[in-house]
C-alpha cells in the first residue's frame, strides 16, 4: 500500500513545482479516463465474483451506509459547531 | 455535467459486470491505474493555489465542518461493521469513502475484494444522490453540508449553491479539506485489513 502514498505524495509535489514555474495545465480529462477505466475493472471483479443475491444485498446495505454515515456526519456536525 | 458523467460511470460499470459475468476480459492494470489515478489527485492537489486562497477566507468555520463530517462517517462506518458484523476496518473503510465514489469502489475492490468495492462505490454514490434530494429539505443548511462529504466542491455544489448561496464558499472548502482525507484515510485503513 505504501506505494498508493508515494504516488499521491509525488503527484502533489510535481502538482506544486509545476504551478511553480507558471507551468498550467489540466487533470480533469486525465483523471476522469483513468477513472473510467478503474470503474471498468471494477464491474468486472463484481461481475466475475459476485452472484445476483450477493448483488441485492450490496445494495441493501449500501442505503444503510449512506443514510447512517449521512446521519451520523450531520448529528456530529451539528453537536460540534453547537460547541467551538 | 455532473449528470451525464454519473450515467456514463453507471453505464460503464454495467458494461464491466457483463464483461466479468461473462469472462469476457481479464486484465490486471488495476494496481496501476490506482497509481495514476492517485498521482493524477496528488497533482491536482498541489496545483490548487486558488482553492487555497478560498481556503484561507473560510477555513475556521469549515475545518469544524469537516471535522464533524469526518468524526460522522467514521463513527457510522464502526457502529456498521458492529451491527452488520462486517471487518470493522473494511466497513470504516466504506464509510471513509465520504461521497467519492469513483475514488472508493476500485481501491476496495483491490485491496479488500469485490463485495466491499461493489459496497464501496455503491454506497458512496446513494450518498451523493442522496444529498441531492435532501439537502433542500434540511432546515440547518450550514450544518447541512456535512451529508456531501466529499461531494460539495463538485457535484453537489450547485444545489447547495441554489437553497443556500451564502453557504457555497463553506461547501466548496468542506469539500475540498475532505476530498484531501479520503486518499490518505483509505490507504491507511487498508493496512488494518
Amino acid at each position: 500500500m505504501l506505494e498508493y502514498i508515494v504516488s499521491l505524495i509525488a503527484g502533489f509535489f510535481a502538482g506544486y513545482a509545476a504551478e511553480r514555474r507558471g507551468l498550467e495545465f489540466s487533470t480533469e480529462k486525465p483523471m476522469q479516463t483513468v477513472l473510467l477505466f478503474l470503474i471498468f475493472f471494477l464491474g468486472v471483479s463484481i461481475g466475475s465474483n459476485l452472484n445476483i443475491d450477493e448483488m441485492i444485498q450490496v445494495g441493501f446495505l449500501s442505503l444503510f451506509f449512506a443514510v447512517s454515515t449521512m446521519t451520523l456526519s450531520f448529528l456530529s456536525t451539528k453537536t460540534l459547531r453547537r460547541w467551538v | 455535467v455532473g449528470l451525464i458523467f454519473g450515467f456514463i460511470v453507471l453505464l460503464v460499470l454495467f458494461a464491466g459486470i457483463a464483461a466479468g459475468y461473462f469472462e469476457l476480459i481479464y486484465a490486471d492494470v488495476v494496481d496501476f491505474l490506482l497509481m495514476l489515478l492517485l498521482l493524477l489527485i496528488g497533482l491536482d492537489i498541489g496545483m490548487s493555489e486558488s482553492r487555497v486562497e478560498r481556503f484561507k477566507r473560510a477555513w475556521k468555520d469549515a475545518t469544524i465542518l469537516s471535522l464533524g463530517t469526518l468524526l460522522g462517517s467514521l463513527l457510522a462506518g464502526f457502529l456498521m461493521g458492529i451491527v452488520l458484523k462486517m471487518q470493522i476496518f473494511v466497513a470504516i473503510s466504506v464509510a471513509a469513502g465520504m461521497g467519492w465514489y469513483s475514488l472508493t469502489g476500485p481501491f476496495l475492490a483491490k485491496t479488500a475484494g469485490a463485495f466491499a468495492g461493489a459496497l464501496g462505490f455503491t454506497s458512496n454514490f446513494f450518498r451523493e444522490l442522496l444529498t441531492l434530494i435532501f439537502y433542500p429539505k434540511i432546515k440547518d443548511r450550514m450544518s447541512g453540508i456535512s451529508i456531501g462529504g466529499a461531494t460539495t466542491m463538485d457535484s453537489t455544489l450547485p444545489v447547495i449553491a441554489k437553497f443556500s448561496p451564502e453557504c457555497s464558499l463553506m461547501a466548496f472548502v468542506h469539500g475540498f479539506i475532505i476530498s484531501l482525507f479520503v486518499p490518505f484515510l483509505l490507504t491507511l485503513l487498508s493496512y488494518f485489513y
